[in-house]
């Protein structure tokens, strides 16, 4: 249920991923938060559920799947 | 970083066990809740909702996703604030409650008189935010990606609706630019032709006409008789509007008379108020730029996503959250790129699929 640190930025960061770009990759993924309230989950200065942390975990992975550098994979929320 | 400027938050109230929040957004107040709504924090929530209610928003839409707890007092202080609203010619619904609250909703009877709305309703307001965080406008061919996705998603709540379109005038002529399947499509076309029925009324007058058993209906001499046809008993149509013009319609066709529940009907409006939003944010005569191609990439990928979602729920009889899960553990495991796989379910699991109906998520042997 929650996220207290700043992970999911630091993730974000290492993706080479703006803020925008992030949200476009999760509403893709049929993300529901709006651009601002994500910015906050990724900053850990609000917390989330589980199934939209998957797609942000998601939205960032992929990304790394993508890419050549080595991955800092982002967890899935535990069960 | 993108911001919603009428969108910021204008009231924050706090106590242990309950935080609400209420924000205005395209004249909607919208109170997120996280917490536990019971005796210990009904002073909250009844502060809460009278901040929303003195925004003289027309409507105030209560997120509850991030409540885990509702009790009598709770639901008391909903109830009551959705009545005054009601007398006062407006109304509150809410919106993303988790199971165990919809569930306790219908065990008290309170599905309708709360107008509990799926998540899948806030869908249209995150169009605007999609279209600043890729700063591009609204063009054409992003609103009818959108107005698509507005189709899907309503087609997928509403348990009595067969098939939704929508109807828009384009090049001097009505015409359907987004529809859940052929069968809708062609009593849309039906009724162009015939220059009459619901849907050509909807977008014209900017009133509401449906029919709630075709077989017994007097109106429309020319399209009725068509109806049977195309296996459609009833059908509702809702104008989608920039303040009194019209400016298109949402139809709604069913196999069955008398299909739509209320909450459905009621339903219908709010989507058709979604794509309306859509509309009014567009700007179709802003050229296509870079930045199109991202917002249809994501829109379709959202629809493909929603859909495969619906097939696991109705298959493996799971709640939306658990359907996602699902797809996203077979997606890791297998390290197929989730969208892949969705494409593979939906195309498994339409009635005529084309390529390989081979479903990735069957178990061995079953596929």
């Amino acid at each position: 249920m929650t996220t207290p640190d700043d992970s999911l930025d630091r993730a974000r960061q290492d993706a080479d991923l703006s803020q925008d770009e992030l949200w476009i990759r999760y509403f893709g993924l049929g993300g529901m938060a709006p651009a601002m309230e994500l910015e906050a989950v990724c900053h850990g200065a609000m917390r989330t559920d589980g199934p939209d942390h998957d797609r942000i975990a998601h939205a960032l992975n992929t990304l790394h799947r993508t890419r050549t550098q080595p991955p800092r994979p982002v967890l899935p929320r535990p069960r | 970083m993108s911001r919603r400027p009428s969108g910021r938050c204008i009231a924050l109230t706090r106590a242990p066990d309950l935080t609400g929040s209420v924000r205005v957004h395209d004249g909607t107040a919208l109170v997120m809740l996280a917490g536990e709504a019971d005796l210990a924090s009904e002073h909250v929530l009844r502060e809460v909702l009278w901040q929303a209610v003195d925004t003289g928003a027309r409507s105030v839409v209560v997120d509850m996703a991030l409540v885990s707890f509702c009790d009598a007092r709770g639901l008391g202080v909903l109830v009551t604030t959705s009545r005054d609203l009601r007398e006062a010619g407006r109304r509150l619904s809410v919106s993303a409650a988790p199971p165990a609250l919809r569930r306790l909703f219908q065990l008290t009877g309170l599905t309708e008189a709360l107008w509990v709305a799926p998540a899948t309703l806030d869908e249209g307001l995150l169009i605007a935010d999609l279209a600043a965080a890729a700063r591009v406008p609204l063009t054409r061919g992003v609103v009818d990606a959108a107005l698509r996705l507005v189709v899907v998603m309503s087609k997928a709540v509403m348990a009595g609706a067969d098939g939704v379109s929508i109807t828009l005038p384009r090049d001097g002529r009505l015409r359907t630019v987004a529809a859940s399947n052929d069968v809708v499509l062609q009593m849309d076309h039906d009724q162009y032709t015939t220059a009459q029925g619901p849907c050509l009324d909807a977008a014209t007058l900017g009133e509401p006409f449906s029919s709630s058993s075709l077989a017994a209906e007097q109106r429309w001499p020319e399209f009725v008789p068509r109806a049977p046809a195309r296996g459609i008993a009833s059908v509702m149509s809702t104008p989608l509007l920039a303040g009194a013009r019209p400016l298109g319609a949402l139809n709604v066709y069913s196999r069955a008379a008398g299909a739509l529940a209320s909450h459905e009907q009621q339903w219908a409006t709010q989507f058709a108020e979604q794509a309306s939003n859509v509309l009014l944010a567009a700007d179709t005569r802003a050229p296509h730029g870079p930045g199109d191609a991202r917002i249809r990439e994501a829109l379709v990928s959202r629809e493909v996503i929603a859909q495969a979602q619906g097939a696991i729920m109705t298959r493996q009889r799971l709640s939306p959250d658990a359907a996602y899960r699902f797809l996203v553990d077979i997606s890791r495991t297998t390290g197929k790129p989730l969208l892949t796989l969705c494409r593979e379910v939906v195309a498994a699991t339409a009635p005529h699929g084309k390529g390989n109906p081979t479903d990735p998520t069957a178990p061995a042997g079953q596929s």
